[in-house]
C-alpha cells in the first residue's frame, strides 16, 4: 500500500486541459467557463437582429454602415462553476491492482487539478457511512499540495453509504454546483442520493472504479466468502457455474447503474484499475467530453 | 434366521470410521477470503432456491454420510448373506373351465364371473408362483409362473367360450407344465364334465365346482336339408335338462320373418328330435326355443342355405353337348367365348376350358380339357386310342358310370401335382389339380373324340363338378376365433356361414360332480430349504446413494442441469 504513493508528476499531463461540463444553467458568480447563454462576457460569439429593449451599445454600426441592418452583438458569458469531489473511501476500496481507492486518490487529484486549472471552486470530500472530512480548495491552485497530503494520509475502511452521505452532502451547499462522485458503487440502494442530488438540480458526474477481480473472481473451491465492510460471512463452493452465475449477476448490476444514469441524466464513467489514469484521462475523458 | 459374512475380514475396516471422524476435525477449514462485498454473491445465491433450504441442513452432515458410505462398502465388501429356513411352497395352477355351459346364470352373475372372483380371492392367500389355464376347447395357458398380482388384470379381459369345451385336455397340460415340480392345481369348473385326473399324478388337485343345479332347455342338433325341388326339411333336435316337464313355444323364422310357430311338450331329461317341412327355404334361418332359461346361448339354432346361381365361363370353339350339360343345370349362367382375349376373371366363379388353354395361371376354379396352363411338352405322352377302365372315389364322379368309354386320342400328364382320378387302359387321363388358390379337374383328351358325351354320365359329371366346386357347407361350430353363435360372412370368401353351439355337453347345465380335494402328493415330505439372500448388493446401492447425496451436498445443494 506503501508503494501506492501519489505524486504530481502526471499532473504536468494535465495543465492544458480544462473540465468540460456540458449544460450548466444556474446564475453564479462571473468566471472563467463558458457557458452557452450568450450574454455579457468579452468574447464574440454570433449576430441576431436588434430587438426592441436591446441595448444600443451592443450595435454593430459598421454591419449598420455597410447593410443598413441593425444587428446586435453577442458575446458568450462566462461563469463561475463549483467543482465538488466526492471519494469513496470505504473498505471495498482497498481491492484489485492498484487499488480502486488509489485509482480513486488519483482521479480526485486529477479532476481538481483540472478544476482548479480552470480558477473554479473546488471542494474536495471523502467518505464511508458520511462525510469523514472536507478540505476546501477555493480557486487556489497551489492548495493542490494540501489536497495531495491529504489523499495520502487518508486510508480505506469502514461501511459505505452514498445515499445518506449525498444526501446530506448536497443539501449543506449553499450553491448549487458539480458533483463528482468517485466510487465502487457497492452500497446498497446508492441511487437515492444520487437522485436527491439531481433533484437539487445539481449536475452529478458518478465514476465507478472496478477492478479485474470483481469482474471475474480468480479464486475458485470451497470458501467462505467475507465481506469488507460488514464482515459477513458466506460459503460457497466457487465453480464454473457459479462464476459464470456471478458474472451475470454483475452484467445485471452494471446494466441497471447504465439504465439508472441515463434516466436521470447523470454522467456515467465506468474504469475499471487495470487502464492507467493517464490513458483514462488523456483518451478515454477526452473522447468522451468530459475534459477538453 | 441368521446373518453371517462371507468375507468377514473386511469387517475390520470398521475401524476407519474413527480414521474418518479424525480427518473430518483435523481437515483445514474452509479458505476465507475477504471480497470487496457481498452483495452481488447474495443476488446469485437468491437465483438458486436450492441454497435455501440447504442452509437449513445440519453441518455435519456430509460427516455422517462419509461414516455411512464407509459403512456400506465395508458391508458390500464384507459380503453379508441373510439365510433363512422355510418350507417350500407348491407352484399353483389354476384351471378355469371355460366352456359355454358357465355361462349359466343360475349363480350371479354367471358361473365363469363367479370363478373368476373364487379364483382371485383364493390366490391372494398365495405367495408362489401362479400359471392360469382356461380351458377352452383347446387348453390356453395366460400366465406361467406369474405373480398373483397379475391374474385380476389377466382375468379381468378374459371372457367365456361360447362352444364345447374340454377341460380334461386342460389337466393334461397342467401336468406337464412344471414336470419336476408337485404342484397345487385348483379347477374351477361347473362340473358337467367328467374329470379325468391321472392317478399316478404328483400334484394335488383341488376341485372347485361352481354352479348348481339350473333350468335349461336347448337345441342340441339341427339341420335343414332339401327334399325335393320344392319342399324343404329342418331337423331340431330339442333337450329338456331341467328336473320338470316343460311345455317350449318354438318360433322357426326365415329371413326375420317368422313361417312356423309350435310348441313342444318334453319330460324331464327328455330328447326330442322334431322335423318341419315347408316350402324351399332360402338364405338365414332362425330357430328358436322362446323361453328364459339359464343358459340362452343354446335356445337358438342358426342356418344359412346358400344360393347356388353360379356364372361360368366357357371358353371354347364349339362344344353342344357341354353347353347343353351346363345349360341344364338351373339357375346357372353360362358364358361362351371363342378364344382366351380380355377374360375378366372376377365376374366368375367357375371357368371351362376346352382346347382352348391359356398360357398364364389364375385363380379359381376350372375345367381344363386338353391340357392345362404351364404344361411342360416333355411330360406329355401321347397314347391313342383308349378305354376308360376305372375312377376314383371321388365325389365328382359320385354316380357317373365311365366304364368302356372309348377315347380316340389321349395323352398322359406326367406332372407330380396332378392327382390322377379317371384311368384308361394305358395310364391316366383325368386329373385333379389344387394347389395355392387354383382348384379343378384336367381331361387329356377332346371330349367330341369320345363316346361319354352321349352317355348320361357326362351331365351329371359337370353337375356333380359344379356342386363340388362352388357349393359349400355354411354350418359351423363355435370356435376360439368365432366365438359367438350367430351368422358370420367370412371377409375372405365373402360366404355366409351359420355358428352354433349344438352341443348336449354343454346344454346339461346340471354339475355331475362335486367339490373335492384329490391330494395325490400328501406323502410326499414338506421341503424344507434354506433362502440365502445376499445383501451386499443393497449396501452398494445404500453406498452409492450415500455417495450421491454427499457430493450433492458438497456442491452446495444445487444439481447441474
Amino acid at each position: 500500500m506503501e508503494k501506492e504513493k501519489l505524486d504530481l508528476e502526471f499532473l504536468e499531463k494535465l495543465e492544458k486541459l480544462r473540465l468540460a461540463v456540458k449544460r450548466l444553467r444556474f446564475r453564479s458568480h462571473l468566471g472563467e467557463r463558458k457557458s452557452p447563454k450568450m450574454g455579457r462576457g468579452t468574447e464574440f460569439s454570433d449576430y441576431r437582429s436588434y430587438q426592441v429593449g436591446d441595448e444600443l451599445r451592443y450595435l454593430d454600426w459598421n454591419i449598420y454602415a455597410r447593410f443598413e441592418k441593425f444587428l446586435v452583438k453577442l458575446f458568450e458569458e462566462e461563469e463561475d462553476v463549483e467543482v465538488h469531489i466526492l471519494l469513496d473511501a470505504s473498505s471495498s476500496m482497498d481491492f484489485g491492482n492498484p487499488t480502486k481507492f488509489f485509482y480513486g486518490k488519483k482521479l480526485a487529484l486529477a479532476f481538481s487539478y483540472l478544476s482548479l486549472s480552470s480558477w473554479e471552486k473546488t471542494t474536495f470530500s471523502y467518505f464511508q457511512d458520511k462525510i469523514k472530512e472536507t478540505l476546501p480548495l477555493e480557486r487556489k491552485k497551489e492548495n493542490i499540495y494540501r489536497l495531495l497530503n491529504l489523499l495520502n494520509e487518508i486510508k480505506a475502511e469502514g461501511n459505505t453509504n452514498i445515499t445518506e452521505t449525498v444526501k446530506k452532502y448536497a443539501s449543506s451547499l449553499k450553491r448549487k454546483g458539480i458533483l463528482i462522485i468517485i466510487s465502487d458503487l457497492l452500497s446498497s440502494e446508492f441511487e437515492e442520493g444520487i437522485i436527491y442530488a439531481r433533484y437539487k438540480k445539481m449536475p452529478v458526474y458518478l465514476i465507478h472504479t472496478i477492478c479485474e477481480e470483481e469482474i471475474s473472481p480468480f479464486f475458485s473451491g470451497n470458501l467462505t466468502l467475507i465481506d469488507s465492510e460488514t464482515g459477513e460471512k458466506m460459503d460457497i463452493l466457487l465453480d464454473e457455474y457459479m462464476i459464470q452465475k456471478y458474472q451475470k449477476a454483475l452484467e445485471k448490476f452494471l446494466n441497471h447503474i447504465e439504465s439508472f444514469t441515463m434516466l436521470y441524466n447523470v454522467e456515467y464513467l465506468r474504469s475499471i484499475t487495470s487502464i492507467p489514469i493517464e490513458d483514462l484521462i488523456l483518451k478515454y475523458l477526452r473522447v468522451g467530453g468530459w475534459i477538453k | 434366521m441368521s446373518l453371517k459374512f462371507l468375507n468377514p475380514l473386511f469387517l475390520s475396516l470398521l475401524s476407519l470410521e474413527i480414521l474418518v471422524i479424525i480427518l473430518y476435525l483435523i481437515k483445514p477449514k474452509r479458505l476465507r477470503l475477504k471480497v470487496p462485498s457481498l452483495i452481488l454473491w447474495e443476488k446469485v445465491l437468491k437465483e438458486e432456491p436450492i441454497g435455501r433450504w440447504f442452509k437449513k441442513l445440519p453441518k455435519n452432515l456430509i460427516l455422517l454420510l462419509q461414516i455411512l458410505t464407509l459403512l456400506f462398502i465395508i458391508l458390500y465388501l464384507s459380503k453379508p448373506i441373510l439365510s433363512f429356513e422355510r418350507i417350500l411352497g407348491r407352484p399353483t395352477i389354476f384351471i378355469l373351465d371355460s366352456s359355454a355351459s358357465m355361462t349359466s346364470e343360475d349363480i350371479f352373475p354367471s358361473r365363469f364371473e363367479r370363478a373368476k372372483i373364487e379364483i382371485i380371492n383364493l390366490s391372494k392367500n398365495i405367495h408362489n408362483k401362479i400359471s392360469l389355464i382356461i380351458a377352452k376347447d383347446k387348453p390356453y395357458l395366460l400366465t406361467s409362473a406369474g405373480k398373483n398380482s397379475d391374474l385380476e388384470r389377466i382375468l379381468s379381459s378374459e371372457k367365456p367360450f361360447l362352444g364345447e369345451g374340454n377341460i380334461n385336455s386342460a389337466i393334461t397340460y397342467a401336468e406337464n407344465l412344471f414336470p419336476k415340480e408337485s404342484c397345487d392345481i385348483h379347477i374351477f369348473t361347473d362340473g358337467t364334465e367328467e374329470l379325468n385326473i391321472p392317478k399316478n399324478s404328483q400334484n394335488n388337485y383341488f376341485i372347485h365346482v361352481i354352479g348348481k343345479k339350473g333350468r335349461n332347455l336347448g337345441i342340441i342338433d339341427g339341420r335343414v336339408f332339401q327334399k325335393n325341388e320344392r319342399i324343404s326339411q329342418i331337423f331340431l333336435k330339442i333337450g329338456n335338462f331341467s328336473d320338470k316337464s316343460e311345455e317350449v313355444p318354438i318360433t322357426v323364422k326365415e329371413s326375420g320373418k317368422n313361417i312356423i310357430k309350435t310348441r313342444a311338450y318334453l319330460q324331464p331329461k327328455e330328447i326330442k328330435t322334431l322335423t318341419f317341412e315347408m316350402p324351399l327355404l332360402k338364405g338365414k334361418i332362425e330357430a328358436s326355443l322362446d323361453i328364459k332359461d339359464d343358459l340362452s346361448e343354446d335356445n337358438t339354432a342358426y342356418f344359412y342355405i346358400p344360393d347356388f346361381s353360379p356364372k361360368i365361363l366357357m371358353v371354347s370353339m364349339g362344344n353342344p353337348f357341354l353347353e347343353k350339360a351346363l345349360r341344364s343345370i338351373p339357375d346357372t349362367k353360362v358364358e361362351i367365348k371363342r378364344d382366351i382375349m380380355n377374360i375378366e376373371f372376377k365376374n366368375y366363379d367357375f371357368f371351362i376350358f376346352d382346347g382352348l388353354i391359356p398360357y398364364f395361371q389364375f385363380p379359381g376354379k376350372f375345367l381344363f380339357i386338353g391340357g392345362y396352363p404351364g404344361i411342360d411338352p416333355n411330360k406329355i405322352e401321347k397314347i391313342g386310342k383308349v378305354k376308360i377302365l376305372s375312377w376314383e372315389d371321388h365325389p365328382i364322379l359320385r354316380f357317373v358310370q365311365l366304364y368302356g368309354i372309348q377315347i380316340d386320342n389321349a395323352y398322359i400328364f406326367k406332372d407330380e401335382k396332378l392327382r390322377p382320378i379317371i384311368y384308361s387302359t394305358r395310364g391316366p387321363v383325368g386329373y385333379y389339380l389344387k394347389e395355392d388358390n387354383m382348384e379343378g379337374i384336367i381331361l387329356s383328351f377332346d371330349l367330341l373324340s369320345t363316346s361319354w358325351i352321349y352317355r348320361d354320365s357326362f351331365p351329371l359329371f359337370i353337375y356333380n363338378l359344379l356342386k363340388y366346386m362352388l357349393s359349400y357347407d355354411p354350418q359351423k361350430q363355435v370356435q376360439e376365433n368365432l366365438n359367438f353363435t350367430g351368422f358370420y360372412e367370412n371377409p375372405e370368401d365373402k360366404k355366409i356361414y351359420a355358428i352354433n353351439l349344438f352341443s348336449q355337453k354343454e346344454s346339461t347345465i346340471e354339475p355331475q360332480i362335486t367339490s373335492q380335494e384329490v391330494i395325490l402328493a400328501k406323502k410326499r415330505p414338506k421341503e424344507k430349504a434354506y433362502v440365502n439372500l445376499d445383501l451386499s448388493y443393497i449396501f452398494l446401492f445404500f453406498a452409492l446413494i450415500a455417495i450421491i447425496f454427499e457430493m450433492f451436498l458438497y456442491m452446495g445443494g444445487r444439481i447441474y442441469t
